[in-house]
């Protein structure tokens, strides 16, 4: 690895230089870039969105009945944190700092959301009979009723599989601070 | 696995980050909420001694509970009341029943707009209590109700609680359908004292008043801005 001034940028090694086209084009910054802009500014209207109406958020994860009835306190810290949380991540993604993090949160919490709004599309689609992809109602995630094959299959895969380039990318153009690890600063 | 621990480290200080930034916006937030506060509160007791029939001046006889009993189970087959042949009538109407199951008394509409034409209103005799927010409460609520929004029940309780304990009749409501908040704001009169007895739950809620054609009060408690007709 160079060491120096040479550090300020992504220097591919001479490994690097074998790899593959993506990694080249990782090279550049602009998948990542791309990645973390659409990610967190989608996360930043989602989750402000949220904050205003802290109400509105609660009764919709509890109708998930994800959390046991004896514990309001845990299903008040989700209501008035997540919020909040997405709007952090998305504001990390967009200025690049702690990229990789956000982004492996960000992953995480996609993949949570999806499956219980899944499970719960599932539960209507068992008891109303309704097709599947008629399925339609506000999942909690700041955009309003929305249709569920739409929600899963496309906008929550979507940013999955973009949240899944800022993750997978080492690339540090265009970043503040790629990684809150000192020493590693970005260029 | 050194990057990827590096990763998941990063990760789990984004969360606290958030964890904390959320915690601190939602205490110096005016919508924010307690964070030790139960807000879907269940009521202790179920089944409570006394617990009437939901029966009205006319003497019309709550169809689920024909007889007053404290040890009432909600496997008590409801009976279907000829007398309330509304579309929001008592009959066997999954939200009545889990009122009453709950213990909460209930109120079909007819009920209700008699008592709202009755002059013991206007002395809030008959109290009405509208349980949403501001924004709903503002957008057209019964005239003459007062608001109880139990998610910042602190704003109203002093106002309401002691016009409730003083009425002969107290009628909680929201939007009706799926609405659950008149269910909560009950749930928390009877928790500050308010005899079960008095208190009722309208399910129709401003739904079922709008459909029924009766004139809305739109703005403050007694602006006279009425607005009827149905939706």
């Amino acid at each position: 690895m160079s060491s120096g001034p040479e550090a300020m940028s992504y220097t591919p090694t001479r490994e690097a230089r074998q790899s593959s086209l993506l990694r080249q084009w990782d090279a550049t910054g602009v998948p990542s870039l791309l990645a973390r802009l659409i990610v967190g500014g989608l996360f930043i209207y989602m989750g402000f969105n949220k904050t205003q109406d802290p109400v509105g958020f609660l009764k919709l994860i509890r109708e998930y009945q994800m959390i046991p009835q004896g514990m309001p306190v845990l299903l008040n810290v989700l209501a008035v944190t997540l919020p909040w949380l997405e709007v952090l991540c998305g504001v990390l993604l967009i200025a690049g700092v702690a990229v990789r993090g956000t982004a492996g949160l960000l992953v995480t919490m996609l993949v949570g959301f999806t499956a219980i709004i899944a499970v719960r599309a599932v539960d209507i689609y068992q008891s109303t009979g309704q097709a599947f992809c008629q399925i339609a109602f506000d999942c909690g995630c700041g955009t309003g009723v929305v249709n569920i094959c739409f929600k899963l299959f496309v906008e929550n895969t979507g940013l999955l599989l973009l949240s899944l380039v800022a993750l997978w990318s080492r690339s540090r153009k265009f970043c503040l601070r790629w990684s809150l690890v000192p020493g590693r600063r970005a260029g | 696995m050194r990057e990827a621990v590096r990763v998941v480290l990063e990760g789990l200080a984004v969360s606290v980050a958030g964890l904390g930034i959320g915690l601190a916006a939602n205490a110096m937030s005016p919508k924010g909420l307690k964070v030790s506060k139960n807000y879907f509160p269940k009521l202790a007791l179920a089944h409570p001694v006394g617990q009437p029939k939901a029966t009205m001046p006319s003497g019309t006889q709550d169809p689920l509970h024909p007889e007053a009993s404290a040890s009432a189970h909600a496997s008590q087959e409801p009976q279907v009341s000829p007398a309330n042949p509304s579309a929001d009538s008592t009959q066997v109407d999954p939200v009545h029943q889990h009122l009453h199951e709950i213990g909460l008394n209930t109120l079909p509409h007819e009920e209700v707009a008699q008592m709202h034409s009755d002059p013991r209103t206007q002395v809030n005799a008959f109290l009405f209590i509208d349980a949403r927010d501001d924004a709903h409460y503002q957008a057209g609520h019964i005239p003459g109700a007062y608001q109880l929004d139990h998610y910042y029940i602190d704003r109203y309780i002093d106002q309401v609680l002691p016009l409730a304990m003083n009425a002969e009749k107290v009628v909680v409501y929201c939007n009706g359908g799926e609405c659950e908040d008149s269910e909560f704001a009950a749930i928390e009169l009877r928790n500050r004292g308010l005899d079960p007895s008095r208190l009722f739950v309208y399910p129709g809620g401003l739904e079922a008043w709008r459909q029924h054609g009766l004139a809305v009060e739109r703005g403050a408690r007694g602006s006279g801005d009425l607005n009827g007709g149905a939706q």
